[in-house]
Parts: C-alpha cells; structure tokens; sequence
C-alpha cells in the first residue's frame, strides 16, 4: 500500500539583516501553512484507505522538531527531522538528495510537497526531487486523486486549466486554494507534544552537502521607493484618471 | 579559451529578451529557444540555437535535451514561471549544479566568476551573491524592464528532440490559455478579491478593452477561480512593469507588490486609504471599485 512522503519547511516568518548579511536567527519560526495542503490531502487519501501511511520530514536544525510535531498534530503518522551541521545553508540540490534519500527509506511512492515555501524560496525543489528520483513530476496540482497505479491533479501552468497524469512512483506539488488544511484540536495538539521525532544524520541518510555553492557576499538598503500618494475621494479620482488614461496628466 | 557563455533558455522570443537583458552587456550570450518559439532575428544574443523538436512542460522530458544544449555555459538562464521552476531544479539535481533565483541581475566578476543581485526582505533590500569562477549555475531570473538594443546573433538549428513524457495531459477548457499579455503591457487593469466576485468581472474586462489594457490579478482572486492563472501578477505569477498599473480592490501584499514594483505609474482604488498598496502607488481613489470602474467606462466611452 502507498506511503506518502510530505517533505515540509519550518519558516522564519521573516529574514532581517546582521552585520550585513541575511539571517534568520532570531526570527519566531512555524511551520510553513502552505505545507499544510499537502499533508491535509495525504491525510484525506489515507482516511479513504488510498494510502497507508503518512511521513512529513524536514531538514532543519533541531529547533524544526516543533515544526514536525505539528505535522503529526495535522495527522502524519510519522515524522523525520534530518538534521546535521553539514546540511547548514543546504541548497535545492541537497535538500533535493535528502528528501529523495527518506522517500526510497520509508518506500514512500508518493512525494507530496508544496509548490514553493513562505519565505520567498526557490520554487524549485519538487522540480529537483523529481530529478534526483527519476520519478514523473506533477506541479502546481490544484486537487489530486490517487488509484493504486496512477495519480491524477487538475493544474494550471499558465495555459489554462487541465488535467493531468502520472504512473507512481511521482512526485507532485500543491498550490493553496482548492484544498483547506484543517485546525488541529487542542487535544490534537496536546497529544503530541512529547512525541518522538526520528532524527537523522547526513550519514544516515548518505548525502553530503554539495560543494559548490553559491554564496552570499552582501546585502544593501535598496534605494527608498515609498511614494507619497495623492490620496482623492471618488469625484476628483475619477477626473485624474480619466486624464491619465486619455494621456493628459502623462507628465504631471 | 574564451569564457563560456551566459546561456538563456525561453520557449518564446520575448521571453529570451527579457532573460537576456538581466545580463550586463557585454556579455557574451546565447540564446536556446525551444519549440515554436517565433523570428530569433534581431535577439540581442551573440548566438541562437533553434531547438523546435526541444518542446513541452514535462521536465523529464525535455530535460535531456536541454541539459546537452547548455553543457559548458557558463550560466543557464530561466524564466520563474512553474515550467521554467520545474525545469530548473530538475537539471539543477541531475547536472549537480547550484540553482539562484529571483535574479535581476548578472554579472561576471575580474577573475571569472559570476555575481547575481536580488530583491530581498519585501523590496527593501538587494542581496549579493557571488558563484566561483568555472562553476556553472542555473539561474532563475525575475526581469526588470530594460531596453536592449537588438542584436544580429547567428542562428544555428539543434536536430534534438524531447524525449518520451510520462505525463497525460487533457486540457480541460480549450478556449482558456493562450499567453496573457500581461508582460509588455504599457497599461494593466488589476483585480483584487476587493471586487467582490466573478460577476463583476465583466466591467474591468471592458475597461482593459476600451483602454489598452491587459487585465491582472492577485492571487486572490485567481485561487477563487475569478481568472485562470495566467492573470496572475505577483512572486508567484507574472512581473509586470506598465506604464500605468491600475489596481482594483487590491491590498498590496508584498508578493502581489513583487510582481508590479517596477509599474512607473500606480494608481489604487480601494475603499480603505491604509492599504498597503498606498504605499507604492501615486494615486489613491478611496472608492468603491466597481463604481469608479462604471464612471471611467462611461466618461471613456462618451470621449469616443
Ligand atoms: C508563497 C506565497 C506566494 C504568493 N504569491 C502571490 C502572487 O504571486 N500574487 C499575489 O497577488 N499574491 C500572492 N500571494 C498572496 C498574498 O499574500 C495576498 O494574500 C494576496 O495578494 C491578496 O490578494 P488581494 O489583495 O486581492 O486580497 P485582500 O488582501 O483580501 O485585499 C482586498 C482589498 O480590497 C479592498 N476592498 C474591499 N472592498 C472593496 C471595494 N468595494 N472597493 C475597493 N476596494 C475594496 C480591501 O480594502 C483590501 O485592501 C502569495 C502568498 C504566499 C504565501
């Protein structure tokens, strides 16, 4: 029976700026709410007996177990935090080879992921996961359904609306919208407050960081771009725009 | 040896000039154009590749292709929409590379490196970062608006084709799709979920209609079904730069603000004067949107 994989990201709610460089330290943390769409469908897919078994992971410093306790709180059966030094300021490609890693260790045939994170990411893991699995891709997937073989998701790439399917083993990522994550109950919450996490290693897992990198060397103030509005009621609004729609007020 | 070229990879001509004008020039530059990707004369690229067999959104598939076109660039180029996200961390996985994103700006250092800039922190702050000389990396672009002058590139055919895709794929509403033309718009028409529905929608249509407009929206509104996502402005959606942006019934997250920062004119209507919007915009109209949208029509309309 089908095992779900739900790789999930602890998120600092924002980055700020120390000593000329971007961090994240100090920064209140939570799990990314648009990793929830796919762990609520996983849980559905299991609820209606079309999947066995839920994981969510993380890579992420210790400190993330919070974030995978929640996971289990919103009805994953299991909880991996893959967690190493080596894998500080991990990039797509080694995060990518982590996750790939615990999906062929849990035997998952299902990689479940959001289509990018919160905090202003790349967007393009599920895109490396599904090339470092060689499994089928399916991105941006509205609603899904799975059968025993096969995975089907209504999407939109910019093209319009369709369908679309893959043969399992797969990789798919969800956008927000069409499926609502649940709230978990204060007992839910209550009940997996001391519940083991499953850490692992780079050496457990066998992934070491890639070595090439790219590096921040500097961050700067961007030039202020705060205007200072003209703030008009209706009558007087509608004159300026019309001006500017008809071109007039092009210089003012 | 020469230094290896900067490389960008578009399935369409405008795409291509708008990845190309991230790179400073001076740069040497090729430009792979996959499928049917329109006339790559005057692409202000040193070289074209024409790759019309290289075509689709399964990255499994045209992957292989690609990834033996790029071989040796320096650096590899990409549009953020999900195909180009997809593609890109696919080879960033299969071809061991570095992947950068939201990326505005490239460079090459003196010793031969490569140097990108983005916008950080909402837009309050550009970050730098710095890829070693002889290490290639994909890049996945966020374009401002620049002029380019064109080029006289020479134009080679690639005889590659993708390979078969595991993917079935049913489009569900044939008349949907087709581009949007939000990328080269000099006046958008934007809806926010302050418009208050899909039947409202009929009205912004005619104003982007009477007005030259192409017709956005925030995420809002698209993940209510109002448009389909092509529409979409924002981190997530379309960059837009217009002249004139016109936002409806918008708020101004900062991914919405992500997508339209660079419009030279902002106008907002909206029937709170705090909203964050007001802070990018030149103009605020505290109004009901659909009134003011009415009014304009009818004065547009009557100036006929
Ligand atoms: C990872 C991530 C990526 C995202 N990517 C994008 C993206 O690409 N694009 C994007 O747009 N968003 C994106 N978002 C969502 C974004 O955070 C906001 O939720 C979204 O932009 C809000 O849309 P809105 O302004 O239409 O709705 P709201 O924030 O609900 O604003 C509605 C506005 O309408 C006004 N209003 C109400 N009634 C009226 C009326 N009668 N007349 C006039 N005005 C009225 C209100 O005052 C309000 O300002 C992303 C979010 C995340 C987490």
């Amino acid at each position: 029976m089908l095992t779900i994989l739900v790789p999930v990201k602890d998120v600092s709610i924002h980055l700020r700026v120390k000593e000329g460089r971007l961090t994240r330290q100090g920064v209140p943390r939570r799990l990314d709410s648009l990793h929830e769409t796919p762990l609520e469908w996983a849980r559905r897919a299991r609820e209606s007996g079309l999947a066995a078994r839920v994981v969510a992971m993380t890579l992420g410093p210790a400190g993330a177990a919070d974030a995978l306790r929640r996971t289990l709180a919103l009805g994953a059966d299991e909880a991996i935090l893959v967690s190493d030094h080596a894998f500080e300021g991990a990039d797509v490609r080694t995060t990518a080879r982590v996750i790939a890693a615990v999906a062929g260790r849990v035997g998952a045939g299902l990689v479940a992921c959001g289509y990018e994170s919160a905090d202003g990411s790349s967007g393009a893991v599920p895109g490396a996961v599904a090339g470092s699995l060689g499994w089928p891709l399916l991105s941006r997937a509205g609603l899904a359904t799975v059968d025993g073989t096969s995975l089907t998701v209504t999407r939109d790439l910019g093209s319009g609306p369709e369908r679309a399917a893959a043969p399992l083993p797969a990789v798919v990522s969800f956008v927000e919208g069409a499926i609502e994550p649940r709230v978990p109950t204060l007992r839910e919450i209550m009940a997996v407050r001391s519940a083991g996490i499953v850490t692992l290693s780079s050496a457990d897992v066998g992934v070491r960081p890639a070595a090439a990198n790219a590096v921040d060397t500097g961050v700067t103030a961007a030039p202020a771009s705060r205007r200072t509005p003209t703030v008009l009621g209706f009558d007087d609004g509608v004159d300026s725009l019309v001006a500017l729609l008809s071109g007039a007020g092009s210089d003012a | 040896m020469p230094e290896p070229e900067v490389t960008v990879v578009a399935s369409d001509v405008a795409t291509a000039r708008r990845l190309l004008g991230v790179v400073q020039p001076g740069t040497p530059t090729r430009a792979v154009l996959l499928g049917d990707a329109g006339d790559a004369a005057g692409l202000p690229a040193g070289r074209v590749v024409l790759a019309p067999g290289l075509a689709g959104q399964d990255p499994a598939a045209v992957g292989p292709g690609v990834a033996a076109l790029v071989a040796g660039a320096g650096a590899v180029l990409l549009d953020s929409t999900q195909p180009g996200r997809d593609l890109a961390g696919w080879l960033s996985a299969t071809a061991d590379l570095p992947l950068v994103w939201q990326v505005d700006a490239l460079r090459r250092t003196p010793d031969g490196g490569i140097e990108v800039e983005r916008a950080v922190m909402g837009g309050s702050h550009r970050l730098t970062q710095r890829v070693p000389p002889g290490q290639p990396v994909i890049v996945l672009a966020r374009p401002l608006p620049v002029e380019v002058e064109p080029g006289r590139p020479v134009v080679e055919r690639s005889a590659l084709s993708s390979g078969p895709s595991a993917l079935e794929i049913v489009p569900l509403d044939p008349a949907a799709g087709g581009a949007s033309r939000l990328a080269g718009a000099r006046v958008v028409v934007s809806v926010g979920r302050g418009i208050g529905g899909r039947d409202q929608l009929g009205r912004y249509q005619r104003l982007a209609d009477v007005t030259g407009a192409a017709l956005g929206a925030s995420r809002a509104a698209v993940d209510s079904g109002w448009l389909p996502f092509s529409h979409q402005v924002g981190q997530t959606g379309a960059t837009v730069a217009p002249d004139l942006y016109l936002a409806f019934g918008i708020s101004g997250a900062v991914q919405h603000l992500a997508g339209m920062r660079a419009s030279k004119r902002v106008v907002a209507v909206n029937t709170d004067p705090d909203a964050p919007i007001s802070r990018l915009a030149d103009l605020v109209i505290v109004a009901d949107a659909g009134a003011v949208a009415d009014e304009l029509l009818r004065r547009l309309e009557e100036g006929r």
